[in-house]
């Protein structure tokens, strides 16, 4: 069953009296549990896709359905609890909040939930060793490296176990053997309850993991790889 | 000069392209330099109109410099007949006229002369006291009489009156520095990010503060006309209405631009070095607030918390030194409010309060002033109220005052008796005999009791104070008891030099003392009380306790203070008929009168209340630009909130809880911080200025109501804005973001 269907996405920006289409007619439709890469060249417009797929911006043109929830006829607010519910997100601008240590912003979303019956402190272990930030918890994001506030925003996104996790280049800032080690830790997590990956990336060796690869040209989104494996003819 | 041109030429275009294109980013230093620019207006024009006033006034009413009064013959022929000026540029007086004060014929005919110096009053006064007082005081057995009219005074007066401007024009250019220096070290925060750019590509110091300084000087160049227009406008309005003229100078609007020349060169030189010692990388990572934040050495366990309340917590108490700089830099401005307010009321209370207008001596006459005197004098039409006074220093005369320890506060030098008793010993206190005359006059001052028991032959009544130095330190009510001790016998050696509270002590421990008890039965208010606490008793107690006579040498007239000049030149000639009836009894005019009325003209209350309400625009202007640009640096943590799930509600419950914290602690600092302002002017005004000299008048430590609650709402209004404004600005963005723009191509096929 598809969890996630982006249906006929346009999304223009005006600058002065340019218009600029950043997504052209994007379709897609994601099967539950599935994990998605998107590739494409700078500026081809993979994280505005992304964005509008999860609600962080609204498509001038088109639909994007979440369990058959339309989510761009939602209100703002009724969006913003359905994500917090549902999705998880991460950044590829880190977007910490300066004032919190890196455990308290692990945990934000937990609070954000107020949510009583979720028990996330083994989870929160797991992730704080996978992604070692044991020795950082409690230390601002000004004290932290840039990989170290990456790894502290990935474990953000997942700490809710989200049902479907947008990653726009999450492992950017990371080395081999760390971005590996994520990568593994979105996979277990996948397995674990079956959460939905879509995932914007430069880095090939990551997307070839996935299940399917989209790429992303001038705002078109073709497929580049099915779920067989086979390499399409992208002109 | 062409490089000077250039030079100028070239930094004022970029400063004036870089000011109107970022207007936005400007807007609320045009609205502070354009306050301050006003309040330096206002100050100096109503300073240099002042001094116009004061010439008027005075040459209106006198035409001399000098008075010689009683002159007998030979005295008045000594200047008629001058022979001590030979050539003419010795000549420096003219006398003006003179007045016969008897009959032509009658025996020892007296004169007064009225003299007019030329030009360069202080030396002329010294050359012609020297070529001419000695001389004419041995022609009398009285010797000579000398008094001079505030005319002799004016440029003195003139230059009190620009030493008093000065220090006013520092007071307010170090108030003006602050404020913008806070504005613009606010702004340099927000900006930290561009300015690591800046530094990280060279630019210095020197490049830096060039700039800073060339923007706000065209800002200042913009706001400088229309501030001239409002501080005259507002100054002619003051003066017309309270009928005074105004004249405006322009001499006075240069000083203004000089002076915010200096005071913007002032507020940007710090913060623009503290920022050019800043490492560059230390500026680049405060692109958010993470500067503002202080680091802990623990993390709060969050998911114990509710949201958005607990998150809103944390986060104050993260950004707690940045909460409590803010809204402290806010308050400050309500507490110069509420003193400058203090200072416009001691004005007031400064003009209504009454001084004497003369004062006879009869000191080495061999007379003294009697009750015959008082009905003499009070049959005068235009007198209002006599004084007379003598008094002893209990500290001269090794006594002291024994009161009951609870009626000491902790602000009075009181020593412990070593009678066991447990009462307290003071020596800041003076004693005054008191009969029904002194009771009329001591009618004026507000009290609780009846002051007229003391004159009860039956049982020893004393009034009190309730302290010295013009500050309350007894708690003395009606019924009290206190004990005078006299000492009567030493028995230990007391040193030389010694004064106060160790005297006391070392008193109590060398003399045996003789107590006499005395009820209260009134205690006066607010009575001036510089030195030491008056005691009021009966005055033949008061000659037991001093074994000193109460002979009264001096008497103060009271006139009223609205009388002309006229009036009063005829009610002095009244009083002096009256000290003819006693050879060498002196009039003293202090020309309070005069005084009185150039004090009014200046207007002095109502120019500085306006000026405390000016300053009182500058808490919420430095806290909502303040918390502008901080909740803008916030905006994408509100995103990501809303990201991981926040609504709007939960958004402006978090702005509203800032809010609400700023409200509470705005409002309780700015009632602490105005009470030690306010106490400092009124410390100032009741102790520091009666001991250089000034007049000895005793303030009360109040405030009006009006102005406390003014002072809470403007603390508490502005802390909630300052949090609801950056909500509503975010809302706007948000809902702009969230709305598909409508675009007039069509979608692609």
């Amino acid at each position: 069953m598809a969890i996630l269907e982006a249906q006929s996405i346009i999304k223009q920006y005006r600058q002065y009296d340019t218009v600029v289409t950043a997504v052209n007619r994007a379709s897609l439709k994601v099967e539950d549990g599935e994990f998605i890469a998107i590739i494409g060249s700078s500026g081809s417009g993979k994280s505005t896709f992304l964005h509008v797929m999860a609600g962080l911006i609204r498509p001038n043109y088109g639909h994007v359905l979440i369990r058959n929830n339309d989510i761009t006829k939602m209100s703002p607010d009724e969006l913003n609890r359905f994500r917090g519910q549902f999705m998880g997100m991460v950044f590829q601008k880190h977007n910490l909040i300066p004032q919190f240590t890196a455990l308290e912003n692990i945990m934000i979303p937990t609070v954000m939930l107020n949510k009583d019956e979720y028990h996330f402190e083994e989870h929160l272990k797991k992730l704080i060793t996978t992604l070692k930030l044991s020795d950082r918890l409690n230390h601002l994001p000004s004290e932290l490296s840039g990989g170290q506030q990456q790894r502290v925003a990935i474990a953000r996104a997942m700490i809710n176990r989200p049902q479907v996790l947008f990653a726009d280049e999450p492992t950017g800032n990371l080395d081999r053997a760390n971005a590996d080690e994520v990568l593994d830790l979105l996979l277990q997590t996948r397995e674990l309850i079956g959460q939905t990956i879509i995932m914007v990336t430069h880095d090939l060796s990551i997307a070839e993991k996935a299940d399917r690869i989209f790429r992303m040209d001038n705002g078109e989104l073709r497929l580049y790889r099915d779920r067989d494996g086979r390499y399409m003819d992208i002109k | 000069m062409d490089r000077l041109g250039t030079y100028l030429k070239k930094n004022l275009t970029l400063a004036l392209k870089a000011v109107l294109y970022n207007f936005r980013q400007y807007a609320v230093f045009f609205i502070a330099i354009f306050l301050v620019q006003t309040l330096l207006g206002i100050i100096t024009a109503a300073s240099d109109n002042d001094n116009i006033l004061e010439h008027g006034y005075v040459s209106d009413e006198y035409d001399y410099h000098v008075l010689l009064s009683d002159l007998n013959e030979q005295q008045r022929l000594t200047l008629v007949n001058d022979t001590q000026t030979v050539f003419g540029d010795e000549y420096i007086f003219d006398i003006v006229r003179e007045t016969a004060r008897s009959e032509e014929g009658a025996y020892d005919r007296r004169y007064d002369l009225y003299i007019s110096l030329h030009e360069d009053l202080d030396t002329n006064y010294r050359i012609f006291e020297a070529r001419y007082f000695h001389e004419m005081a041995a022609l009398s057995e009285e010797g000579l009489r000398v008094s001079t009219s505030p005319l002799m005074h004016f440029d003195r007066n003139l230059r009190a009156n620009r030493i008093y401007y000065l220090i006013f024009l520092s007071v307010l250019t170090v108030v003006s520095v602050f404020f913008l220096m806070s504005l613009y070290s606010v702004r340099l925060n927000h900006y930290n990010f561009t300015y690591g750019i800046y530094m990280t590509y060279g630019a210095d110091f020197k490049k830096m503060f060039g700039t800073a300084f060339w923007e706000m000087f065209v800002i200042a160049a913009i706001t400088f006309i229309p501030s001239c227009i409002v501080s005259a406008v507002t100054d002619l309005i003051i003066y017309v209405c309270s009928g005074e003229r105004f004249t405006w100078r322009i001499t006075g609007s240069l000083k203004v631009l000089l002076f915010s020349m200096v005071i913007i060169s002032l507020s940007v030189i710090l913060p623009m070095w503290r920022l050019s010692r800043r490492e560059p990388m230390n500026a680049l990572i405060a692109e958010d607030n993470s500067n503002l934040v202080i680091s802990p050495r623990q993390s709060f366990d969050l998911s114990k918390t509710r949201f958005p309340s607990g998150y809103c917590v944390s986060s104050l108490w993260r950004f707690r030194k940045y909460q409590i700089r803010q809204i402290l830099t806010s308050v400050i401005f309500i507490a110069m409010f509420m003193s400058v307010l203090f200072y416009a009321d001691v004005c007031r209370k400064q003009l209504d309060y009454d001084l004497p207008q003369f004062t006879a001596n009869f000191a080495g006459t061999g007379y003294t002033y009697t009750v015959e005197d008082y009905e003499y004098l009070s049959d005068i039409s235009g007198i209002t109220a006599l004084s007379k006074d003598v008094s002893t220093r209990a500290a001269d005369i090794h006594s002291h005052a024994a009161l009951d320890s609870s009626d000491v506060k902790l602000s009075a030098r009181a020593a412990y008796l070593s009678d066991g008793s447990g009462d307290r010993a003071v020596n800041s206190v003076s004693y005054h005999p008191c009969d029904s005359e002194i009771l009329e006059f001591l009618g004026r001052y507000s009290c609780d009791g009846d002051p007229g028991k003391v004159l009860s032959e039956d049982v020893n009544y004393i009034i009190v104070t309730d302290g010295y130095d013009n500050i309350s330190r007894f708690r003395f009510k009606p019924g009290d008891v206190i004990r005078i001790g006299k000492a009567v016998r030493q028995r230990g050696f007391i040193g030389d030099n010694l004064s106060g509270l160790e005297l006391l002590d070392k008193e109590l421990d060398s003399y045996y003392f003789e107590y006499t008890e005395f009820t209260v039965c009134a205690v006066l208010k607010d009575i001036p009380c510089f030195g030491g606490a008056p005691l009021y008793m009966r005055t033949d107690l008061y000659e037991t306790i001093t074994d000193s006579q109460a002979v009264y040498d001096t008497v103060d007239i009271y006139i009223d203070k609205d009388s002309d000049i006229s009036e009063v030149n005829r009610i002095k000639e009244d009083i002096r008929k009256w000290t003819e009836l006693y050879e060498g009894v002196s009039l003293a005019d202090r020309n309070t009168a005069s005084e009185y009325r150039i004090e009014k003209a200046k207007c002095k209350p109502v120019i500085y209340t306006v000026c405390a309400f000016i300053a009182l625009v500058f808490a919420p202007l430095i806290q909502i630009f303040t918390q502008t640009l901080y909740y803008e640096k916030r905006e994408g943590e509100f995103d990501i909130l809303r990201a991981f799930g926040a609504v709007s509600g939960e958004i402006r419950s978090i702005h509203m809880g800032d809010g609400i914290f700023g409200m509470v602690s705005g409002v309780i600092l700015s009632q602490a911080i105005n009470l030690g302002a306010v106490y400092a002017v009124f410390y100032f005004c009741n102790v520091i200025i009666p001991k250089f000299g000034g007049v000895d008048i005793r303030y009360p430590f109040a405030m009006p109501i009006f102005a406390i609650l003014l002072g809470i709402a403007v603390a508490a209004a502005s802390a909630m804005i300052s949090s609801h404004l950056p909500y509503r600005s975010y809302l706007k963005k948000k809902r702009e973001d969230d709305t598909a723009e409508n675009l007039t191509s069509e979608p692609e096929h």
